[in-house]
This record gives structure tokens, sequence and C-alpha cells, in this order.
């Protein structure tokens, strides 16, 4: 397509299920966003990191009544920005607020995961935007093009 | 996800191909766990062709090193990646687990 590699590309869109086995897709989704948007190898790793976290989080905590739901997933690249918006119509969960920060300095015996996920997310995207609305949770990632390479 | 194992002098080597991501994570730990449940206690975990690694992934890998560690034996991670790396950093893991350039190069280790 013509817009490649100059940082525009048209909103794509990808609705996965609430299950793991549906990361494959987010991957390969993932893999054809950055291609054409002309996202540099590590800012696609930095998004693609970001969003299974957020996504796996959604799978294990979103929908404890349990049943088939959708999670949509919408990526943009306009004015150089890189962009990913996360929607579910899971329970109210504001990651940045309600999010314990890891201690990375203990120890093997003392460490666990708890936390991990978001505050990769809050390390490696520019800006992180939270949003409750009527049919649920959005959230949005931006990051530069320029800011990786 | 794929994981290759081998033996080699009393060193069990897993060789995880693939991503170690939330889809994979369980079948990984379920993996170490059953040869740790054999009498293991010596592992290399080979990343040489391992292409991404998630906290989900991270967590079999604090699983299996706490495990290693109550049988007094040792774990070795080798062959990361950039992208395996990073997350390693930024979780503070490189300074909590042994790393190794190589899988040859863990296997001295021991």
């Amino acid at each position: 397509m013509s817009d490649k590699g100059n940082g525009r590309m048209g909103a794509a869109v990808l609705r996965v299920a609430n299950r793991l086995e549906e990361l494959e897709r987010l991957h390969a989704f993932l893999d054809s966003v950055a291609e054409q948007g002309g996202w540099p190898g590590k800012l696609k790793l930095d998004f693609l990191l970001c969003c299974e976290e957020l996504v796996t989080n959604t799978i294990h905590y979103g929908f404890p009544q349990g049943g088939d739901h959708t999670i949509t997933i919408t990526a943009a690249t306009e004015n150089g920005i890189a962009s990913i918006l996360l929607e579910d119509g899971g329970i109210a969960f504001n990651p940045l607020l309600e999010s314990k920060e890891p201690d990375i300095s203990l120890g093997i015996e003392d460490r666990d995961i708890g936390g991990l996920g978001v505050f990769f997310v809050k390390s490696l995207m520019d800006t992180v935007q939270y949003e409750r609305t009527a049919n649920g949770n959005r959230l949005s990632l931006a990051k530069a093009l320029t800011t990786t390479q | 996800m794929n994981i290759v194992t081998t033996e080699n002098n009393g060193v069990t080597v897993l060789e995880i191909e693939g991503r170690l991501d939330g889809q994979h994570a369980q079948s990984a730990e379920n993996a170490f766990l059953a040869l740790a449940a054999e009498g293991k206690k010596n592992f290399v975990l080979d990343f040489e062709r391992m292409a991404y690694i998630s906290s989900a992934g991270l967590r079999v890998v604090l699983v299996a090193a706490k495990k290693v560690r109550s049988l007094q034996g040792k774990l070795v991670c080798a062959a990361m990646n950039d992208q395996v790396r990073d997350v390693f950093e930024m979780s503070g893991f490189i300074s909590i687990l042994e790393t190794a350039e190589t899988a040859e190069e863990a296997l001295r280790r021991f």
C-alpha cells in the first residue's frame, strides 16, 4: 500500500474472544499493523508485550461471570504516533489506579509476578489513558515512532 | 511454543522454541515441574530459539528458580534475544537469575 512506512495508517481492528488461544491472533495482528504503519521492530515488540499483558488481564479477571465475550483492539498510526485502543465490556478495572507497584529489587524467594504486566505498560508507553464508558473499559496506549529503533 | 529436553552430564537443558506467553506458560510450567518431580534439579533454560516472553513467561521462570533453589540445584538462563533481555531487565530478573550467553557456556557452570 502507498502509505507503507511513512508513519500514516488508517485504523485496523481486531476482535478477539476472551480465551488465551486468541493471543495467537493478537501477535499476527501486531505483525501486520507494524508492517503497514512502518513501526520499528522494538516499537512493535513494546506494543505486543503491553497488549498481551492487558488482554491477558482482561481474559483472566474481566469476566468473573464467565461466558463468551469480545475484546476489541484498534491500532492506528498518525502524525508519527503509534496508538492502540483496547476496549472490553468487562468489570471496571483501571490498571493505572488499581495495580500495585512490583518491588523489582526483591530476591528470588520473595518475588512474585503480580503487577508486573501493568508495570511494563507504564514503563514502555509514552501515554496510557483509561476511561470507564457506558459499555465497559477503554484503555488507550500511545508511543511515538521515533522513541525506539 | 515447543520444548525440546536433553540431558547433558546430569544437567537438563530445556530448549524453548517460539513464544513463552500467556497462551503457552502453563504447558511450559507443567513440563518443568514434571522434570523436577522425576528428580532433576540442575537446569539450563535455553532461549536461543525463543522469540518472545511476557510476564506470564517470567512467572514460569520464577517458579522454576524457586523450585530449583528448594531442591538445592542450579538454574541458568541462556541465549536471550533483545526482547527477552529487555523484559528480564525491566523486571529486575536479570539481577536475581544466573544468565549465560550460550547454552554451552551455561553447561560449563555446573
